[in-house]
């Protein structure tokens, strides 16, 4: 038998490469289809250049990327891969619950990752390999570790790589973003989130068969095996450190992600302190904190990050959750900070004077912040230049994030080096930078 | 037999019939019971109900990290792999339990839990928690685990070892083995 009449099963069927390849061919040659080698200079496509795109993990936020002509859609839930086709308009999309099919195909020259977190890295990672750009979803990573590897294989492939934390193309955090840039608090020493408590149940998830419709064992993947219920899959990942890490790498991510933006703490290199407490969940199988009250502190200049969980809205301006900056001269509040985002009038009536920090928002048509933010990522796709929320941007912030889960799993404070990203002065807490993946997974 | 100190009777009074407020709280207050406290929340885990064995797990793990500490002597790690080891080498333990202990190890583990757990390489229902658990175990030894494990294992499981190798930097021509 040749190399080539090798057989693969996925997709429940068996498939012979000649087979596969001689299907990615005939998809090759649908017209509307064009390959990005074709188009591309230094793999780039032209300003008006079509960018061919494909969809993995398509349940929850990633339906709502999904173009009217994806070329492909991925997901190991079939009713969520049925749903998502429906949003193809234009031409029919190759279905699929293995990602490895999408990486495969020379044609799609973009993917958006929509899956549960323990996927963003590695899909991120491979995608990269295959020269493919990458949206991926927020949180960025599970781990420091991983967090690293996608922005070293976004650069060693020269992809943009952009963060679905969209707060970055919102109008209102942007305001919020020059007024504090441009000193009008003053020196802010302070920023305090509020956010509501992680979810809770009274399930404690016995082992169950899973549906038909999904495969349980590629919605692991790399995590550790557990046994498959409900309640630990769709949503509900969150609540489980192996999966979602909680509300503070969740929403965490957004939220974390403005105040850095405000801040100017994207490239900050110093050490950050961080001590996180919680209350266990104890009442089902969810295993993240019911409560979590983190603190971080930065270093020259000297400022205090707080997230509590429950938090105190600030009457000023309440909402579920958001931050108040306090500045020496005044304090400004930011409600939400992903696509929705609201903040005071002051910062809405306020001009950038002649010389001082204008903040770049994404022009386009659309007044939709999510949409803005994926117009921005493919746009950096025929520019090459780096998106508004890049990888390594993204890197940073769910470093913040995961310092708190890591603090809090320790039980005691630590204290981390944002240059060397490690631990200083506790090897415990640097066994915790990374996690092994299940084989065959690997990055 | 000597009686159990009181702290840990505590623990183990409260983890077993306490409220969530009282198990938080057993929980919050478990490192001082110390790490002898593992064996008897790993039996706790075991056979109690769904929520006792939730709380014991939690206070395992609240007690495992804490001996790990900077600073923290010596035999308190020690005692905590220890007990940990025990818990995942204990064949009457449910397979999850078994795994978690693994898994805990793998943040925790020193040196000292290097033997016990390479001995669960060759448990086929054990040796991928194993394998990951050395993995990450910090110094030679482990390694030194790894490479021996490589040399006798079965083909279908000599990538995973593999992987865990090139993921410690060890390079194809160390493996010790020919390609």
């Amino acid at each position: 038998m040749s190399s080539d009449d090798r057989t693969t099963k996925r997709e429940g069927r068996t498939v012979s490469r000649r087979q596969l390849l001689g299907g990615a061919a005939a998809t090759v040659a649908i017209p509307y289809i064009i390959p990005s080698g074709v188009l591309a200079m230094q793999g780039r496509p032209g300003a008006n250049d079509r960018i061919v795109t494909a969809n993995i993990g398509v349940g929850g936020m990633g339906q709502h990327h999904v173009y009217p002509d994806a070329a492909a859609l991925c997901d190991v839930d079939a009713n969520h891969l049925a749903n998502a086709a429906r949003r193809v308009t234009k031409g029919t999309p190759f279905l699929t619950k293995d990602y490895r099919y999408i990486l495969d195909r020379k044609d799609i020259d973009a993917v958006f990752i929509g899956t549960p977190d323990h996927w963003h890295a590695m899909m991120t990672v491979h995608a990269c390999q295959a020269g493919k750009h990458v949206y991926s979803e927020k949180p960025t990573a599970r781990t420091i570790a991983e967090a690293r590897a996608m922005v070293n294989a976004a650069r060693r492939y020269n992809r943009v790589v952009q963060i679905g934390a969209q707060g970055r193309s919102n109008p209102e955090a942007r305001l919020a973003c020059q007024y504090v840039r441009n000193g009008m608090l003053g020196k802010v020493s302070r920023v305090e989130i509020w956010h509501p408590n992680n979810f809770t149940t009274t399930d404690w998830g016995p082992p169950t068969a899973p549906p038909s419709h999904l495969d349980w064992d590629l919605w692991l993947g790399p995590a550790h095996w557990m046994d498959y219920h409900p309640i630990r899959c769709h949503f509900n990942f969150r609540w489980f450190m192996d999966f979602g890490g909680g509300f503070i790498r969740d929403r965490g991510n957004h939220a974390l992600s403005i105040v850095s933006w405000l801040m100017n703490a994207d490239t900050y290199k110093g050490v950050v302190t961080c001590e996180a407490t919680g209350t266990p969940h104890l009442t089902g199988c969810f295993d993240v904190p019911v409560t979590m009250e983190a603190r971080w502190e930065f270093q020259n200049p000297d400022w205090t990050l707080t997230w509590s969980q429950p938090g105190k809205p600030n009457p000023r301006m309440p909402g579920e959750w958001g931050a108040t900056y306090y500045g020496d001269k005044d304090s400004l509040v930011v409600i939400g900070g992903d696509g929705g985002c609201a903040t005071e009038a002051k910062a809405h009536n306020f001009r950038v004077p002649s010389g001082g920090v204008e903040i770049y928002l994404h022009p386009t048509q659309t007044g939709d912040p999510t949409e803005r933010h994926r117009q921005n990522f493919l746009d950096c796709i025929r520019t090459g230049a780096r998106p508004v929320m890049d990888v390594d941007i993204g890197r940073q912030v769910i470093t913040y994030c995961n310092l708190a889960n890591i603090s809090y799993r320790l039980g005691r404070k630590v204290k981390f080096d944002m240059a060397k990203e490690r631990f200083i002065g506790d090897e415990g807490a640097n066994q915790l930078l990374s996690e092994p993946y299940r084989a065959p997974w690997k990055l | 037999m000597q009686p159990l100190p009181a702290d840990l009777l505590t623990l183990l009074a409260d983890i077993l019939y306490g409220d969530s407020r009282a198990r938080a709280e057993a929980i919050r207050r478990a490192p001082l019971a110390g790490t002898v406290s593992i064996t008897f929340l790993g039996r706790i885990c075991r056979d109690g109900s769904p929520g006792a064995a939730h709380a014991a797990w939690e206070a395992v793990q609240r007690i495992a990290f804490n001996a790990t500490r900077p600073g923290a002597p010596a035999v308190e790690s020690e005692s905590a792999q220890a007990a940990l080891c025990r818990i995942a080498g204990d064949a009457k333990n449910p397979r999850a339990l078994r795994a978690a202990a693994l898994r805990l190890l793998s943040c925790v583990g020193r040196a000292g839990s290097v033997k016990p757990v390479a001995a669960m390489l060759t448990a086929p229902d054990m040796r991928e928690e194993a394998r990951a658990a050395l993995e990450q175990i910090p110094g030679t030894e482990a390694e030194t685990a790894l490479r021996n494990a490589l040399r006798s294992a079965p083909s279908d499981f000599r990538p995973a070892l593999e992987q865990s190798l090139k993921n410690r930097r060890v390079k194809w021509n160390e493996m010790g083995i020919r390609r």
